[in-house]
């Protein structure tokens, strides 16, 4: 997605590594070509290259698609490196329990376009009335826990 | 009452970003985005009920717009497509 190009650093957003291998993503810099899983459904040869050369042989996904299986424990990673491409956050105060609002000091607005990234970074829709409540980056996390787990989508298992 | 505005301009805030994620040109999306970005900052702090609600109606008025515009750009692409 494009949202505006001040505010989201989106050339490293559209590099968000899958969340199974946050180790990787943090030894490699981002020139890896890794496109973000669950954004779409595209095959994409060049894709399947990088992730294959990038991968212990252990850890393969699934024969029929070439994105990798979602894994609940890179969520919590992958939630906070979203947040660290964020410009108005300040990556040393973000920790997994840092309210929005009061100690990292964005506003409602902020948290809304937040939260969209999120949705669109995993791919689900979180409904308007449970959108208030998700004021830190752990209650953004264990909802997208709980969707994943009930989320039937062919992605997941 | 203020409450109850302050989650309709949130929800209106978002609808509107959702929707303008549709726009097929790169050059409305990122003009509809950012536009709706500046225009909901820039009148944060509007206390006047009266005036909140003008501006509520416009954003209400404005995300039909760009609801009837994306539709049209999906509309003009499939029979454009077809055409040929």
């Amino acid at each position: 997605m494009e949202l505006e190009e001040r505010g989201w650093n989106w050339r490293l957003l559209s590099f968000v590594p899958p969340p199974w291998v946050p180790t990787l993503a943090a030894a490699q810099p981002l020139n890896i070509t890794l496109c973000p899983p669950g954004a779409c459904m595209r095959p994409g040869a060049s894709r399947l290259a990088s992730v294959v050369m990038q991968v212990p042989v252990t850890q393969l996904y699934h024969q029929y698609r070439d994105e990798p299986r979602w894994s609940l424990e890179g969520i919590k990673d992958c939630v906070l490196y979203i947040l660290k491409l964020y410009d108005k956050i300040d990556p040393e105060k973000l920790s997994i329990n840092s309210h929005f609002m009061r100690e990292l000091g964005l506003d409602s607005l902020d948290q809304v376009e937040i939260i969209m990234v999120m949705e669109d970074k995993f791919g689900f829709e979180i409904p308007d009335t449970d959108v208030e409540k998700l004021v830190c980056p752990q209650e953004t996390e264990i909802t997208l826990r709980i969707r994943r787990m009930y989320s039937k989508t062919l992605d997941f298992e | 009452m203020a409450a109850s505005s302050r989650a309709q301009v949130l929800d209106l805030y978002r609808a509107m970003l959702r929707e303008s994620k549709h726009f097929s040109a790169y050059n409305y999306r990122t003009y509809a985005v950012r536009r709706i970005r500046d225009a909901f900052r820039e009148n944060k702090n509007v206390k006047d009920p009266v005036e909140i609600q003008t501006l509520v109606n416009k954003a209400k008025r404005d995300l039909e717009l760009i609801r009837r515009q994306t539709q049209k750009d999906d509309l003009s692409t499939l029979l454009n497509s077809r055409r040929t």
